[in-house]
Formats: C-alpha cells, sequence, structure tokens
C-alpha cells in the first residue's frame, strides 16, 4: 500500500459516499446519472481505426473554406464578364447611324481584362501585359515587311518568351501561376498571326487587338476563342440574354465548382484514404488532378458564357458549348479520345494551326509535331514535356493498333467511334465488340492513372514539379505503362 | 487506512454484483464501470490516465466537465487510447519500452515512473494531454461534441501570405481549452513537481494547437496555379508523438529559477532554469525535467519497470535497440525459431493467387 499512498492526492476529490450509495443501490445525484447514461448510451460501440477523417470534418473543414476562396477569385471575375456583356449589349447601336464607336467596346473589353488580371494576379499581370505589347510590334513589323511570314514569326517569338521567362527573366513560383493565361493568350495571338498571314483576316487595330487578346471573359481560365469568335461577340444583340444562356452559365457555373471540391476535399481526403494500394493511390491523385482540369474548364465556360460567347469554341457541329468534357475523359473509349476532350478549344487550335500545316511530312510526324508545339506553350516543363509525348506516342500507338485490329476483325474497335456508315461486319453493339473496348478504355484509365499522378499536391505544385519528381513518381510504379505500351507498339509491329 | 478500507469495499462490491449481474439494473451499468479497472478494455486507459484508483476513473470536476459537453467521454477513451498506443509506438526501440500495467484494482497504467520527475515522465504527461487535445478537437469537427462552435472570422495563420482561413478555426481551440481544464485539474499542489507536470502539459497541447497543416492545391490550365485552395486540419498523431518524442530527445533538466515576488495564483508560466547553464531556457513547446532518470537496465519497483530481461533486441544495431546497450552489457540469447510462411506465390489466371508453404528459421536474440 505504499505506493498507493502517493496518490493520495490525486484521488480525494472522488465522492466515497456517492460510491457508497451507489453500491447500496440508492439513487444517485443526477449529474453522475447523466454522466453514466451519456457513458452507457456509447458504450456498444466498437472502438476500431478512426477513418482518415469524417463526412463532416472535411465539409466543414475542407469544403467551406475552399468554396470561399474559389469564389473569391471567381465572382468578381464574372461580374466583370457580367457588366461587360452588359456595355456590349446596352451600348450597341441597333441602327448603324447612332452606334457607339467600336474601339470603345475593344478598350472597355481590354480594361476589364487588365483589371481581371490585377485581381488574380497582382503584380504578376506584367508578364502577360509585356508579351502581348511585344507581339503585336512583332506583328506590325512583319505584316509590314513579309505578310506571309507573320505566324512564323510570332511563333517564334512567343517560343522565345516564354522559354526566356520560364528558364531566366521570372521567379519560378510568379512564373508558374501565369503561365496559365500566357498559354492561351499565346494561343491567341499564334492562331491570329496565322490568320492575317493566309489573309483569312485583316490586320486589326491596336484596340481591337487588345480587346480580343485580353478579353475579360477568355483572359484567365480561357478558353481560347478566335478572333472571329471576339468579332460576332460585339454583334450581338439584347435577344442573346435569354433563358438558355442563363441556365447554361449557371450549370457550367454549378459542375465547375462540384468539381473543385471533389478534387481538392472529397476524392484525396476522404474517398481515397492515402494508406491504399500504390495504383489506386496514382488514380486518386491522377483523377484529382483532372477534376481540378474540369473546375477550370467549366469555370473558362462560365465566364466565356457569361461575356456573351456563342456557341463555337469549338467548330465541329456536335459539341458546340463545351470546353472538357468529363464523361468522355473519366469513362474514356481511348486515349485519343481522352486527348481530344480533354481541352476542346485547345484541340480545335492545334488541329487547325499545327496538325493540318504540317500534315505534309506524313501523320506521324505531325503528331510529334503537335505534342511539340503543345508543350512548347506549356513552357520548358520536364514534367508536361515527358507526359505530353508519352500522350502523344500512346494515342498513335492506341489509334494504329485499333486500326489494324478493326481491318483484321472487321469490328468496330477503332479509337474513334465507328460512324454509321462504317461498314464493318460487327458493329459497336456485338457483344465482344462491346467487351474489347471496355478492356481498351480500362487500359486508357490505366494509362491515365499513370500519366496524371504526379500532378499531386507536394510541394512542388507551387513552381512547377522537377523531372526528379517525375522519374520518382513513375519509378515507384516500375513505369509499367510505359512497357505495355512498348509492348503493343511491338505487338503492332508484328501482326 | 482509508485507502485500504476503500480497495476492500470496492472489491466485496465488485464480488457481489459479479453474482448479480441481472438482479439490479442500475447495478450492472456501475459494474460496467467497474470493468475499466480490467486490462484490454477500452477505459483501461482513462483509469491510469489519471492516475485514478477508483471505481470511477474522474474526479468529480471532469465529471461537471464532461457531462457539461456531452459527446467528450468517448473521445477521451479513444484520447486516451491513442496516447498508449503513441508512447508504445515511441519507445519500442528503447530500454523503457512504456510498459503499461494490468493492474486489476485500477493502479496507474504507466506505473509508478509518473511519481518520478525524469524524462519519460515528461514525456507521458506531454502525450496524454496532447491526445486529449487532439481527439477532443477532432470529435468537435466531426460534430460529436454539441458545445464547441466554430466561428468563421477570417485568421491568417503562420507563414502564409494572401491566404486567410475561413473555415473552423475553434476546433484546436477547444481542445487545447478542454484538455487543460480536464488534464489539469488533476494537478495540486504547489511543489516543483507539480509545475514541471503542467508545463509539460501545456507543451503537449501546444504540439497539437500550433502544427495544424496546410493543405493546398493548385487549380489552372495544365497544372498551372492559377488559382490556389487551401484547408487546414489537424495534424496526425503520429506526427504529433514524433515531434513530442524530439522533445523528448531535447529535453531540458531544469530547477525551479527563484521568481521574486509574482504572488499571483494559478499562474501558468512558470520560471524554469536549465541546470546546465550554458543551455537556453525551455521554451513553452520543450519538455523539462528534474531527475535524472534511472538506466532502466534491471528490475526496478520503485518504478514498477520490469527491466530490460527477455526483451528482444536487434543483434546488428548498434543504437539503443541494438542487443548491447538493450542488454545493458549483460549478453543476450539467440534462438532459432521456425516460421511457416506463404511463399513463391503463383498468379494464376483468372483470378486466383496460388502459393506454397514454406518453413523458414529465423532468430531471436532476447536479452539475459
Amino acid at each position: 500500500m505504499e505506493g498507493m499512498d502517493d496518490f493520495d492526492t490525486y484521488y480525494d476529490e472522488i465522492d466515497e459516499d456517492l460510491i457508497q450509495a451507489y453500491l447500496n443501490g440508492e439513487t444517485i445525484d443526477p449529474e453522475l446519472e447523466a454522466f453514466l447514461s451519456s457513458y452507457e448510451k456509447n458504450y456498444g460501440q466498437e472502438y476500431e481505426e478512426i477513418p482518415s477523417l469524417s463526412l463532416l470534418e472535411v465539409g466543414e473543414n475542407c469544403m467551406l473554406p475552399v468554396l470561399t476562396e474559389a469564389l473569391k477569385v471567381l465572382l468578381p471575375l464574372l461580374a466583370l464578364s457580367f457588366i461587360f456583356k452588359l456595355i456590349s449589349n446596352l451600348w450597341k447601336p441597333d441602327a448603324e447611324e447612332v452606334g457607339v464607336p467600336r474601339s470603345f467596346l475593344h478598350l472597355t473589353s481590354a480594361l476589364f481584362g487588365i483589371l481581371a488580371l490585377h485581381l488574380v494576379f497582382s503584380r504578376d499581370l506584367v508578364y502577360i501585359l509585356y508579351c502581348c505589347c511585344l507581339v503585336y510590334l512583332v506583328l506590325i513589323a512583319v505584316h509590314v515587311l513579309r505578310r506571309q511570314y507573320c505566324g512564323i514569326a510570332v511563333s517564334a517569338f512567343i517560343v522565345v518568351y516564354v522559354l526566356l521567362c520560364e528558364l531566366y527573366l521570372v521567379d519560378e513560383t510568379a512564373w508558374h501561376r501565369v503561365r496559365g493565361a500566357q498559354i492561351i493568350m499565346s494561343m491567341k495571338v499564334i492562331g491570329l498571326a496565322f490568320d492575317v498571314a493566309s489573309g483569312a483576316e485583316e490586320m486589326p487595330s491596336m484596340f481591337e487587338y487588345l480587346g480580343y487578346v485580353l478579353c475579360v471573359g477568355t483572359v484567365i481560365f480561357g478558353p481560347w476563342v478566335s478572333y472571329q469568335d471576339y468579332k460576332n461577340l460585339l454583334c450581338q444583340d439584347r435577344k442573346s440574354m435569354n433563358m438558355w444562356w442563363i441556365v447554361r452559365i449557371a450549370r457550367s457555373g454549378a459542375v465547375s465548382l462540384v468539381c473543385m471540391v471533389y478534387s481538392t476535399c472529397f476524392l484525396t481526403n476522404w474517398l481515397i484514404p492515402s494508406s491504399s494500394y500504390r495504383w489506386i493511390l496514382a488514380y486518386r491523385d491522377a483523377q484529382s488532378f483532372r477534376f481540378s482540369h474540369y473546375f477550370v474548364s467549366f469555370a473558362s465556360e462560365t465566364t466565356a458564357l457569361l461575356c456573351g460567347f456563342r456557341g463555337s469554341f469549338y467548330k465541329d457541329n456536335e459539341s458546340r458549348w463545351s470546353v472538357s468534357k468529363p464523361y468522355h475523359i473519366e469513362v474514356p473509349r481511348s486515349l485519343v479520345e481522352v486527348v481530344t476532350y480533354w481541352n476542346l478549344p485547345m484541340h480545335y487550335w492545334l488541329k487547325t494551326y499545327v496538325f493540318k500545316p504540317s500534315r505534309i511530312f506524313g501523320t506521324f510526324v505531325a503528331v510529334i509535331l503537335t505534342y511539340t508545339a503543345s508543350s512548347l506553350l506549356h513552357g520548358l516543363n520536364f514534367q508536361l514535356a515527358a507526359v505530353l509525348f508519352s500522350l502523344g506516342f500512346y494515342s498513335y500507338v492506341e489509334f494504329v493498333f485499333r486500326n489494324k485490329l478493326s481491318r483484321i476483325f472487321n469490328a468496330c474497335i477503332q479509337a474513334k467511334t465507328c460512324p454509321d456508315s462504317c461498314g464493318h461486319e460487327y458493329t459497336s453493339y456485338h457483344p465482344l465488340v462491346l467487351l474489347t473496348n471496355v478492356c481498351f478504355a480500362l487500359l486508357a484509365v490505366f494509362h491515365l492513372a499513370y500519366l496524371g499522378l504526379m500532378f499531386d499536391s507536394s510541394r512542388e505544385q507551387d513552381k512547377g514539379y522537377t523531372m526528379k519528381h517525375t522519374l520518382e513518381k513513375w519509378a515507384n510504379l516500375d513505369y509499367a505503362s510505359h512497357w505495355v505500351v512498348l509492348g503493343t507498339y511491338i505487338f503492332y509491329l508484328i501482326i | 487506512m482509508r485507502e485500504l478500507l476503500f480497495i476492500i469495499l470496492v472489491l466485496t462490491a465488485a464480488f457481489h454484483f459479479g453474482q448479480g449481474k441481472k438482479t439490479k439494473l442500475k447495478g450492472t451499468k456501475w459494474w460496467t464501470l467497474a470493468n475499466i479497472g480490467q486490462p484490454s478494455n477500452d477505459l483501461h486507459s482513462n483509469t491510469q490516465l489519471y492516475n485514478s484508483p477508483s471505481l470511477l476513473p474522474l474526479t468529480k470536476r471532469q465529471r461537471r466537465l464532461v457531462t457539461k459537453n456531452p459527446g467528450t467521454i468517448l473521445a477521451l477513451m479513444a484520447g486516451a487510447r491513442m496516447a498508449i498506443e503513441e508512447c508504445k509506438y515511441q519507445f519500442r526501440n528503447r530500454r523503457w519500452n512504456c510498459p503499461t500495467m494490468d493492474v486489476g484494482n485500477g493502479g496507474p497504467i504507466f506505473g509508478k515512473i509518473l511519481q518520478r520527475g525524469c524524462r519519460e515522465t515528461s514525456f507521458i504527461y506531454a502525450i496524454t494531454s496532447a491526445a486529449v487535445t487532439h481527439s477532443i478537437a477532432r470529435a468537435c469537427s466531426e460534430g460529436s461534441v454539441y458545445t464547441c462552435t466554430c466561428d468563421y472570422q477570417l485568421k491568417k495563420p503562420r507563414g502564409t501570405k494572401n491566404w486567410e482561413w475561413g473555415g473552423c478555426s475553434d476546433n484546436a481551440n477547444f481542445g487545447h481549452k478542454f484538455s487543460r481544464k480536464f488534464v489539469d485539474v488533476l494537478e495540486k499542489g504547489r511543489d516543483f513537481r507539480y509545475m514541471m507536470n503542467l508545463h509539460n502539459n501545456e507543451a503537449g497541447r501546444v504540439h497539437v494547437s500550433k502544427n495544424m497543416e496546410l493543405e493546398c492545391k493548385c487549380h489552372g490550365m495544365s497544372g498551372s496555379c492559377t488559382i490556389k485552395t487551401c484547408w487546414m486540419r489537424l495534424p496526425t498523431f503520429r506526427k504529433v508523438g514524433l515531434l513530442l518524442k524530439d522533445r523528448f530527445d531535447g529535453a531540458s533538466k531544469v530547477v525551479s529559477a527563484n521568481n521574486g515576488g509574482g504572488r499571483k495564483k494559478r499562474r501558468r508560466r512558470f520560471k524554469f532554469v536549465p541546470t546546465n547553464p550554458n543551455l537556453k531556457k525551455p521554451g513553452r513547446r520543450d519538455l523539462v525535467y528534474f531527475e535524472q532518470s534511472p538506466t532502466f537496465c534491471d528490475r526496478d519497483d520503485s518504478i514498477g519497470f520490469p527491466g530490460t530481461k527477455g526483451r528482444e533486441c536487434n543483434a546488428t544495431s548498434i543504437g539503443i535497440d541494438g542487443c548491447d546497450l538493450m542488454c545493458c552489457g549483460r549478453g543476450f540469447n539467440s534462438e532459432s525459431y521456425t516460421v511457416r510462411e506463404r511463399c513463391s506465390c503463383i498468379f494464376q489466371w483468372c483470378c486466383h493467387v496460388k502459393c506454397e508453404t514454406c518453413t523458414r528459421t529465423k532468430i531471436r536474440h532476447t536479452c539475459l
């Protein structure tokens, strides 16, 4: 009992009378009763490992702050877009004679764009503005001297500018922030320059140029719109603000936010805990990245719609109103389809300005050139380049392989959906064709998980990922997907 | 004498109710509480955590606190278990491996080492109060404690630019305050040990509430970072345990400073002076102790430590888990034993895995 004496001080508060009363089966005081019942109520529960985070916890601690933050950026942007839409509508001359000068509208567009840039990037917007102004000087100079070289000159300038910024001039964190806006702008000016070179467009005046390049609805998140779209935008009347328009905007906005919350909170912290199997983790990180991309795509769709762009982001007739199509990416038919639906305006841009002109060198070279252009646009980042080139090779292999199989078996198992008039013996509804396509879809999901996993939330996301990071992530999965594709390619060559 | 009577009373009561389980409903309730003293029971930890040899694991004040904040009792149970697991994990390779005792009559779970003032004591105090903070804060954000509320004020956490935390920021605060009320209440007296314990308790709590983790995600075209969304979450308890273990390794041995005219009651700032004048004064997060730890080599009944005899050790390591240090130079036994394992597994199409059973010989070293 010696040891117990020392603990005297610890338990002198305990009511011995109370315990005595309890032991005698007498009534106890209500306080203890309440305590006992609260204890009793929960006693039956099993105490297993506490899950990583509960749904409510994620909701309260993650969803709210994350939504607040995203809205803090998005709402001003949407407001600016909407005001621009109002100005361009209300002040637009119905009859030609009482018109506000067009240049006023272009100027409003540019000013609002700069305002938006300032809201999002604060001081870092100068890199965008520099580029914008310098490109115009180049464009004027080349236009006067040799009109047909406008496109080439501007592209070369953009590549040099982007590389200089990336490697020497700009702090990597700042550059990584503005890179998205820079890509959109590069696409706009290169497209415009090629159009001018081919004579499809007249040389724009300075106001027109600034209005187009800095247009508020597309300057931050995109999407890429052609100069023609921009000109159409200013020719709309008030009827364009109809119910359908409002519904579209609300839908895009809502989808965008849902994707963001899913990507940031629910997927990584709640749905799939970090202790899962590595391939599941890869799938999780890749999916989180994809949903983050959908967020950006739908946000861009919202702003673009709000400031009046209608329906020609993408000129093929089907699906004219989307920037990205999550359904076709999450449940893909093939990687070729994923690449297409990832960013439809960008896909269209690459197709028009890179793939088609370079087709004279052969399809394979054209594909390689397209992906080179794409990675140059994105800057000289090993990770992006590695992913893009892998994707290029993968989709090429997949395309030719499935084409060959399709010919051999005379079945609809190509990378792209068969048109009704394809004339294959086995159409898409044949069970074996379905099965094959499902297998190819699973293969595509596997490749996507492998390619997308390195865009994770590690420390490097602020500055851009390093080569080491990329290779580590892939080595962790034993470069499995690369081997699979290589195997497929060899198999393709053999058959 | 009082204690003795009490224990006898308790034992008879336990015996009595053990037999007549079904006769009195209230009695059964009481019996579940009496079960607390048994090992392998979740509530076990509570008893020891608060050093109460009584049947009712909580003191009057604690009970009042728990009753006022419904839902906390579960968190406390989870927290206490978490503390013990973490302590065992952090010390698994040391001579003192955080032994917990199966004391039938509800003795202190960590043993009499709590009466000492050595490093290990300070760690136990810190980890238990940290665990209470952590699990209460978690319960709070899970919504299972009704009395804690959120304020959605925007606050700027340390080390972040341009970012304001708009989420529920009070959970960690609530946990901290609750733990203060709940754990510190056990410390009585005005002596040096009391000061030390309170300081170490606070150090444990600070490690939880100041280590909220900022999680961010970038959104932008092609993985760029146009928008960054962030949120904060509690650190994992493993991380808290690691940090506290670091503090344990760097804990300072202190003596009380003469605090001149400071007569304010209930002041939480204590003045410690390190015994080695070259060291800096212990901060809020540092662990302090005033007594040299025993070697923990041999059985020591005064702290209830069984010694390292029979402990498994690593023959190849030169660290503290190596046989030389672990066994204090007494040497060690090596015995080989066989295990049956699944091996050379082959995946068979489709879809099952076929394995063979191999027997392997392994060697186990135990201290003499």
